[in-house]
């Protein structure tokens, strides 16, 4: 096992290493992306944008800005082009919001494929399940921006069950977190529960069909047994798996639209607004956080796989 | 002056293949097993050597081994004269034409998108040609397993199970081959449609002079079609004779274990407690006993079982055992 | 206990799918007493496994029409509620699969998963439930129970887990065991020692077993009473002795005519039976066996019902119109009972 992990680590950090080089020279070479015509800002003159560039060391061959970004980065001292300000820190402020969102929203979504997921396949072709399957098609192909917008136009701003975007840190108001969260989390939800629901019924169909789910029924257990015992418990493996790394998306400041859209202040609308000022330090900050979950989580849920699939572990 | 026998169609000589053996979650690798184990035997042309023996005791590593779909790590094999262990992929070519495979699946040996004369057409020698020429043999190919020239435009999803393993010895009898390795070539088939199978195999045999290498877990089909038999148990042979020889008179324990097993649809053989069956199992070859890999289910099993893996040795009559202390031996 | 622990009578099993309805079992009808062991024995797509799953109501779903009684213990179960069902698995009717290793919950631990069958059963605490099924691994000749309890069925061989299933089987100690195919998937050695534990668990227990084989050796080592299936129907059934020593139709002829044997010196040609067993369903007027037969005659265009053989006991019976003295020149080929070949009818 010990082995494993350590592996495991060190594609990671390759990964990690990968990621950062990539990110760094695409915004290099985009359009407009000279960051001297920014940081000095309209109507520089010559020698302004000359000091700038030298200041900032825009003149340095390309590796050695990609090396004094690293380290800038890694001593926390790094900061953004546009308002000179660190961007650890901003990263820091707004991860409260973007936390929330992912845990709560994961859990939501999680337990509401399971339900709608089980339903759908007791009887199959029946209403419900066709009913359940047009049901996840719209949710999954209307985009998460409309929905949100929706929800709030209509339960925000026409009637004020719910307020109209922000974000409370759970510290200062338990309610008033909840309040401002609600709608984010099943925004966001609603498509995942869309698409995993209807990953879930047909695992759930594959495994009815296999012989020890036969053996189950052939022992004399309660339909409920057979259902939570055996057959769950195998065809929600492929869920866990796909729950890794969508929920490592979203805290990974994946959840851009959402979180601009209720103005939530968290991580992915910082990244959305950084992309937007083509501001290369908290774009590089964010992408590196971003997949520092990203690889977390799927060694995690691999070896939550090894676990709960012994046949696995033979191969891992 | 005693004529001297021509020099055998295949020659297996001290083959060993092994395998790497992983042992836990991360990899470790922890040794190699030894899938088969010092094997030798010969197989003359026109003959049909049966190797038998249950899961686990190499004998499909073996089988592919003689094709060279897999490479031996110890040992040679010589085909007509050649070593085919030593030989690359190229010079291989023309000799794989000579040996031929049947395998045991009829549903996944064959390809599902070609139609069948194609699958029969592909195999045939180069020189063919794909002309009218080709269309004749395969027609004729497929009249001699016992099938409708006509079917040749079908696919083989529109088979059954037995009609498709003719069609797998059609394909391998295209090839012109002197020897054809059959691995459990019917042992997914009907009671019924085996006898058709198996008397084919013969009816071919007797016409064309084929040798046949027939590898399979059921004893009454191998000795059935075989003229002489290897009986193999983790890896090793533990006894070779002339077919009759061996079920009237086995000299291994483990063979005389196994034919006291076969069920025989005769009521003399009822099951009872008092029958002796031979207890416990075989496990695999990474967890067998030191010395003889059998003496752990052996009645006969003694001191010298435990310290000494016994080697094959020859006997009159065209015999070998593997045994220290072989059944019918004077004093045992 | 009176009367038979199980009765089938003309059990009739259809599959409706796109196209159309697939009759997987035509007209079956059986009897087992406790204590007995009686082998139905066919080829692939003579309705066996069905018949089997349909026995423990495996096969009830929107798309499958059953039709007519299964009874244990006198109690009606082709209609009986799924509560009455789920009481008889276990306790009353267990079934042990083909595919051991399949067969069991490949995340879960062995020992847990026969406990499960035991407490879905009766109100023993977890020590007793442990303590039964480790009683019940040592009975089937588990090795070391104790530990493998922990086990997960992919690291176990094929024959042991086997015996976890036939354990499992018995943890409730049912009266009917039926046994699908059980041992075609292990080693032959394996076979024996499995088959001697099926049965010991007739003669010392009084169980009945249905054993499900297409192998007329095992069939001979084993059975007391043998049901030969063909297309669906049972063609003839029998003892064992009258199976083998005084079969009636030509199917059988011919089923033990092409088995090579080890008893007895090696013919040139086996003798076989011309073409293919029938996919299940294919059933034409007249005969099922007709196009197979070369004994067939014109009255065979008409099926044949399932009569018993005259002068011999009770169960013993025949689909087939030849006469018995027909039947007893018409078997002989070689002084050998088979099926003779076309072209070769006397």
């Amino acid at each position: 096992m010990a082995r494993y992990i350590a592996r495991r680590l060190v594609s990671s950090l390759v990964v990690l290493f990968l990621v950062s080089v990539f990110t760094f020279l695409i915004f290099q070479v985009i359009p407009n992306g000279s960051p001297a015509l920014r940081i000095a800002g309209r109507g520089a003159s010559p020698a302004t944008l000359a000091a700038v560039v030298k200041e900032w060391g825009f003149n340095q061959p390309i590796y050695v800005q990609y090396a004094d970004m690293m380290e800038k980065i890694f001593t926390g001292s790094v900061v953004s082009y546009s308002g000179n300000i660190n961007v650890l820190g901003q990263l820091r402020a707004g991860l409260p919001a973007t936390v929330s969102l992912a845990v709560g929203a994961s859990v939501i979504w999680l337990s509401g494929a399971i339900v709608i997921g089980v339903i759908s396949s007791r009887r199959i072709g029946g209403t419900v399940d066709r009913l359940m399957g047009v049901l996840a098609s719209v949710s999954i192909s209307v985009p998460v921006y409309v929905i949100g917008a929706v929800a709030l136009y209509f339960l925000a701003y026409k009637v004020s069950i719910f307020p109209n975007g922000g974000y409370v840190p759970i510290s200062q108001s338990f309610f008033g977190w909840l309040d401002h969260m609600i709608l984010p989390w099943l925004c966001l939800s609603v498509g995942f529960i869309g698409l995993y629901s209807r990953v879930l019924r047909s695992s759930i169909i594959e495994t009815e069909g296999e012989d020890f789910v036969r053996t189950a029924k052939a022992k004399g257990l309660t339909k409920r047994r057979i259902l939570v015992h055996h057959v769950l418990r195998t065809s929600m493996i492929p869920i866990i798996s796909l729950w890794g790394l969508d929920f490592a998306g979203v805290i990974g400041g994946g959840a851009i639209l959402i979180e601009t859209l209720f103005n939530l202040q968290g991580v992915g609308q910082y990244a959305a607004e950084s992309i937007g000022l083509l501001d290369i330090p908290p774009i590089m900050v964010i992408v590196m956080y971003g997949t520092f979950f990203v690889v977390l989580l799927t060694t995690a849920v691999d070896i939550l796989h090894a676990f709960a699939e012994p046949r696995v572990r033979l191969q891992v | 002056m005693t004529p001297v026998a021509p020099p055998p169609l295949l020659s297996v000589e001290h083959v060993g293949v092994e395998f790497p053996v992983r042992s836990s979650v991360v990899g470790r690798s922890s040794g190699t097993v030894r899938a088969v184990d010092d094997v030798s035997f010969t197989v003359a042309d026109g003959e049909t050597v049966g190797i038998v023996g249950e899961s686990g005791c190499g004998k499909t590593t073996l089988s592919r081994c003689i094709v060279r779909l897999l490479k031996p790590q110890r040992g040679a094999i010589t085909f007509h004269g050649r070593d085919i262990t030593k030989l690359s992929d190229r010079a291989l070519r023309p000799i794989r034409r000579q040996m031929q495979m049947v395998f045991q699946n009829p549903y996944a040996s064959l390809n599902p998108h070609r139609r069948v004369g194609g699958i029969i057409a592909g195999a045939l020698p180069k020189r063919i040609g794909s002309g009218q020429e080709a269309d004749d043999r395969v027609a004729g190919l497929l009249e001699k397993v016992g099938l409708k020239p006509e079917m040749a435009d079908r696919f083989p999803a529109e088979f059954s199970g037995g009609q498709r393993q003719r069609i797998g010895i059609a394909r391998a009898l295209a090839a012109e081959p002197k020897l054809i390795v059959l691995d459990e070539p019917v042992s997914a088939l009907d009671v019924s449609v085996q006898a058709q199978v198996v008397n084919l195999l013969g009816e071919l045999q007797e016409e064309l002079g084929l040798a046949y290498v027939f590898v399979a877990h059921d004893l009454s089909v191998v000795r059935h079609v075989s003229d002489r038999i290897a009986v193999m148990y983790l890896g090793r042979f533990v006894e070779m004779a002339p077919a009759d020889l061996l079920y009237a008179e086995p000299r291994h324990w483990y063979t005389r274990g196994l034919l006291d097993a076969v069920p025989t649809p005769t009521l003399k053989a009822r099951l009872s407690s008092s029958r002796a069956i031979l207890k416990g199992e075989a496990g695999t070859v990474l967890d067998a006993p030191s010395g003889c890999a059998f003496r752990n289910r052996c009645p006969g099993a003694t001191e010298i079982c435990t310290t000494t893996v016994p080697p094959l040795m020859e006997e009159p009559d065209g015999r070998a055992v593997a045994c220290h202390h072989p059944l019918g031996a004077p004093g045992s | 206990m009176t009367g038979p622990l199980l009765e089938v009578e003309e059990l009739r099993v259809g599959f409706s799918s796109d196209r159309g309805v697939v009759q997987a079992v035509e007209d079956v009808s059986l009897e087992l007493d406790e204590g007995e062991l009686v082998c139905i024995v066919g080829e692939s797509g003579c309705g066996k496994s069905v018949t089997a799953l349909t026995i423990m109501g495996l096969t009830r779903s929107p798309t499958t029409r059953i039709e007519g009684s299964v009874r244990y213990e006198g109690s009606e179960l082709l209609d009986a509620p799924e509560s009455q069902l789920r009481a008889v698995r276990g306790p009353g009717i267990a079934i042990v699969f083909q595919e051991p290793v399949t067969s069991l919950n490949p995340v879960q631990r062995v020992g847990p998963q026969i406990a499960e069958q035991i407490r879905a059963h009766t109100t023993l605490d977890k020590a007793e439930t442990r303590q039964q099924v480790i009683e019940s691994m040592r009975r089937l000749g588990i090795p070391q129970p104790e530990q493998r309890w922990y086990a997960y069925p992919h690291e176990l061989s094929g024959g042991m887990c086997q015996r976890v299933m036939i354990a499992m089987a018995m943890s409730c100690s049912p009266r009917l065991l039926i046994a699908d195919e059980c041992t075609t998937a292990l080693d032959v050695t394996i076979q024996a020692q499995i088959l001697l534990q099926l049965r010991s668990l007739c003669d010392d227990h009084g169980i009945g077993v249905l054993l499900i084989t297409h192998d007329l050796g095992v069939v001979a080592e084993v059975a007391d009473r043998v049901v030969v299936l063909y297309n669906g129907r049972v063609v003839e059934q029998g003892t064992v002795r009258s199976i083998f020593e005084d079969p009636q139709h030509p199917y059988t002829w011919g089923l033990l005519g092409s088995m090579p044997r080890l008893d007895r010196p090696r013919r040139e040609q086996l003798l076989t039976i011309p073409g293919a067993p029938p996919e299940p369903g294919t059933a034409g007027g007249g005969c099922s066996f007709l196009a197979r037969c070369p004994h067939a005659f014109d009255r065979c265009l008409e099926e044949p019902p399932l009569a018993p053989v005259p002068g011999a006991s009770a169960r013993e019976s025949a689909r087939c119109w030849l006469t018995p003295d027909e039947r007893r020149h018409l078997r002989m080929v070689g002084g050998d009972i088979g099926l003779a070949p076309a072209g070769d009818v006397g």
